[in-house]
């Protein structure tokens, strides 16, 4: 608190008569504040104390202003903002926004391009075509969080915060693959239908269960396959460094989800209806939204897998193509049964219970 | 009222497997309906009796190795498990009302191995004519940017982008029919997006990152008499706030952007980055030293930002304006900060705004030359920007306050300061301008905007 003496001095003082100061004097806000670097530096973590950590459930601040921050009486609403915590918090947000920051890494310079063999053509027609796909799809998941943002509150700006490191993850991985099917003589091959579907997500929980549980876990399980699937130091590096980023999505969107229903349990069942859509569309339509479930890149991937196109490494690509399908289901179920939605697997289509591990007991 | 599987039904399930374990195609196909549909877990839908043909021609699957067990009723279906060497197999049969077969779905589980229902060899996909590009050589300190690699064709980027989903430019688009969903973007012609500096400044932005939690010398901020540090509390609670405003509608825009423009997406994706940034670093320096968050914001900018219609709108708001006056205030840090963390704080900001306003700066360019009614229409904008401007600094009374007790040692020496400090950031906001090509804006100025200037 400034003392009294100090405010009176200064209003005394030349050209200090039309000073107010009342904003000094009285702070609607919470003073005397002073936050103390961790072991990883100041981080959100650090500064939420007092008034300005503890996210509020329920918001009705609808004027943008930074929780903590004293209000003004002639505040305007702006926009239209949530106003249940549930809605967007993760209460993983202010770590992997944290983390995205440490781990950010540039496609230009930290993916050893001068490295790049020559493969094999068929190899590299693959990897093309997969990389294709790959910056077709990337993006979309910047698109979707995007579409959210403008909604989530101030007094929950950290969630906001993660969706802008999310959304320059997803630029990299789009000029990532850009590159690496531009950097070895092929260039980009043939587009599909892409993902834009998940654009139709109608609400953030439809988001986080459509494009973080399912979307991104699926991608995360493939590129963490990138050892099997590349086919040399550079490409295994580029799944090495994209995986990461995705893993910090994935956990993002888990543990949205795993807030939400521990909040609001009555809504289990619209969690359900979100998978059951996905389920039915992941991997069994002719279409490449599905990765590993048929169409152009599910043969460039049995390319790559096998390692040629014969008959032996296709059958033997193909094989391999079904355990990163079995792969994919079964990290998905564990990523379920942290959410707590465990009693998906008696739920899940057929099609995909089929990939399923039995159960562990 | 629902089917029931017959006898007959179970019977045509079992000669269907035995037909295509001994491979009698022609014997197998006589079992299966014209539109047939055919499930199966690799290659995806195979429709209609020809494919279904040339499938089962190709690869017939079902090897002589996996052993049925009897075919059993399933709700109107028929459903037969066995176990092949790859592990459980599971096939349902639908039929028609002429007991032809209908539909046949294939379920796998179990370990991988052995003999599949693989696609024939396609590649249709290897052989479009896109472009085979040169290989980038000599990369240099920058490495392979964004620039090199689009090289040739891949570079071009035409006046109005075609495609409704996300097809990636140079790529050979699917076929209309195969091309998904028209996406809901709504920006497919370059002038309402481009900037001839997005790939240079997206590669820049990545090499220029900084993370305000380790990269600034927190320890280094000293406590202050308390009317100064209530002072920068505020200007920090400010810039927070325009922070995240700006943020949060700036990703709000990009579904908006088709795909031809990705250069334009991904720098978007590292300025949205610079703004969550400087909202939380100087959120962290109000909260470091003894003080708190001051008061927010009138809001006038902040709602116009939300209510933009245009995305040219939102850069001349964003970028251009406020980018300015933000600025400009960056740069007078070295008067106000008063610690190494406060001025590398600054510094860093600043270093983004650079970007930010170039970015702005291009793209204003771009579209004002794109045809006079675009001049307009800027014009326009920057009216009501400054006109909300204007608002926003008459009514922000803790906030011209703050600036006065944090720029001078007295107040007198503070107004003067101020008075300054408006006078550059307006000169700096003119300098953009005419770098944008709109000149000699200084007689356009709105009278409100000036006056708060000239007397702050």
């Amino acid at each position: 608190m400034v003392k009294p003496e100090i405010l009176e001095q200064l209003r005394k003082e030349t050209a200090g008569e039309d000073l107010d100061l009342s904003w000094i004097d009285h702070p609607a806000a919470e003073r005397g504040i002073r936050v103390v670097p961790g072991k990883r530096g100041l981080t959100l973590e650090d500064i939420s104390v007092g008034s300005y950590g503890n996210p509020p459930e329920r918001t009705e601040n609808q004027s943008g202003r930074m929780r903590g921050s004293a209000a003004r009486s002639d505040a305007q609403n702006i926009g239209s903002h949530w106003m249940k915590k549930s809605e967007s918090w993760s209460d993983s947000a202010m770590m992997l926004y944290e983390e995205a920051l440490q781990r950010q890494w540039s496609s230009a310079t930290d993916v050893p391009w001068e490295e790049m063999p020559d493969l094999d053509e068929d190899l590299e027609l693959a990897m093309s075509q997969l990389c294709t796909f790959l910056t077709q799809v990337e993006f979309i998941a910047g698109d979707v969080p995007g579409k959210f943002a403008p909604a989530i509150s101030a007094d929950h700006f950290e969630t906001g915060l993660f969706l802008a490191s999310q959304i320059m993850d997803e630029a990299r991985h789009l000029d990532v693959f850009r590159k690496r099917a531009l950097v070895n003589g092929i260039g980009l091959l043939q587009a599909g239908p892409g993902a834009v579907g998940l654009l139709t997500a109608q609400s953030f929980l439809d988001m986080t269960a459509s494009l973080h549980l399912v979307g991104e876990g699926f991608v995360q399980s493939l590129f963490r396959m990138g050892e099997m699937i590349a086919h040399s130091e550079v490409d295994k590096k580029i799944f090495r460094l994209a995986a990461q980023d995705e893993s910090r999505h994935v956990a993002f969107g888990v543990m949205h989800m795993k807030y939400l229903l521990e909040h609001e349990p009555e809504r289990r069942e619209e969690v359900h209806t979100y998978l059951d859509r996905m389920e039915g569309l992941v991997g069994t339509t002719p279409n490449q939204s599905g990765l590993t479930g048929g169409g152009d890149t599910s043969e460039a991937l049995a390319i790559l897998l096998g390692g040629g196109k014969s008959e032996a490494q296709l059958n033997e690509g193909y094989n391999k193509l079904l355990a990163i399908r079995r792969r994919q289901f079964n990290e998905y179920v564990h990523r379920l049964d942290v959410v707590g939605l465990g009693d998906r697997r008696e739920r899940m289509h057929p099609r995909a219970q089929a990939f399923l591990d039995p159960p562990k007991n | 009222m629902a089917e029931t599987a017959t006898s007959s039904r179970l019977d045509l399930a079992r000669q269907y497997l035995a037909f295509q374990q001994q491979r009698k195609i022609d014997d197998l196909l006589a079992l299966v309906a014209d539109d047939i549909t055919m499930i199966l877990p690799l290659v995806g839908t195979v429709s209609g009796k020809a494919a279904v043909e040339k499938q089962l021609r190709a690869r017939p699957g079902g090897g002589g190795n996996t052993a049925w067990q009897e075919p059993a009723e399933e709700g109107g279906s028929v459903a037969v498990t066995g176990t092949a060497p790859f592990g459980q197999v599971k096939v349902q049969f639908a039929f028609d009302a002429s007991d032809k077969i209908k539909t046949v779905e294939v379920m796998l589980g179990g370990a991988a191995g052995g003999s599949l229902p693989v696609p024939p060899l396609n590649m249709a996909w290897a052989k479009v004519p896109t472009e085979r590009p040169p290989r980038p050589k000599d990369l240099g300190p920058d490495g392979f940017t964004l620039k090199l690699a689009d090289s040739g064709s891949y570079a071009w980027v035409p006046d109005h982008w075609p495609y409704q989903n996300d097809t990636p430019r140079g790529a050979w688009p699917a076929a209309e029919e195969n091309r998904g969903l028209a996406a809901p973007y709504t920006i497919y012609n370059k002038d309402e997006v481009w900037a001839d500096n997005a790939a240079e400044l997206y590669e820049l932005a990545i090499r220029e990152r900084w993370a305000p939690a380790t990269q600034i010398s927190w320890g280094s901020i000293e406590p202050l008499e308390e009317h100064v540090e209530a002072a920068l509390d505020q200007i920090c609670t400010n810039i927070s706030e325009q922070a995240y405003n700006s943020n949060q509608l700036l990703m709000g825009w990009l579904m908006q952007i088709s795909y031809g423009f990705h250069e334009v997406k991904l720098y978007l994706a590292t300025q949205v980055f610079d703004q969550a940034r400087h909202c939380e670093a100087f959120r962290k320096r109000a909260l470091s030293n003894g003080g708190g968050l001051g008061v927010q914001t009138p809001g006038f900018m902040n709602r116009t930002v939300y209510a933009t219609f245009k995305f040219t709108e939102l850069v001349t708001y964003v970028n251009i304006l406020r980018g300015s006056f933000l600025l400009a205030l960056c740069e007078a840090g070295e008067r106000l900060g008063r610690s190494q963390a406060d001025r590398q704080l600054f510094e860093h900001t600043a270093n983004d705004l650079r970007r930010h306003l170039a970015f702005g700066v291009e793209h204003l360019k771009y579209y004002v030359r794109h045809s006079g009614a675009n001049l307009a229409r800027a014009h326009t904008w920057l009216s009501r920007g400054e006109a909300m401007y204007a608002a926003d600094l008459q009514r922000d009374t803790p906030l011209r306050e703050a600036f006065v007790l944090a720029l001078g040692d007295t107040v007198q020496e503070g107004k003067a300061r101020l008075k300054e400090l408006r006078q550059a950031q307006l000169q700096k906001y003119l300098a953009m301008l005419d770098a944008a090509t709109i000149y000699n804006h200084e007689a356009d100025l709105i009278p409100d905007f000036r006056d708060v200037i000239e007397n702050p």
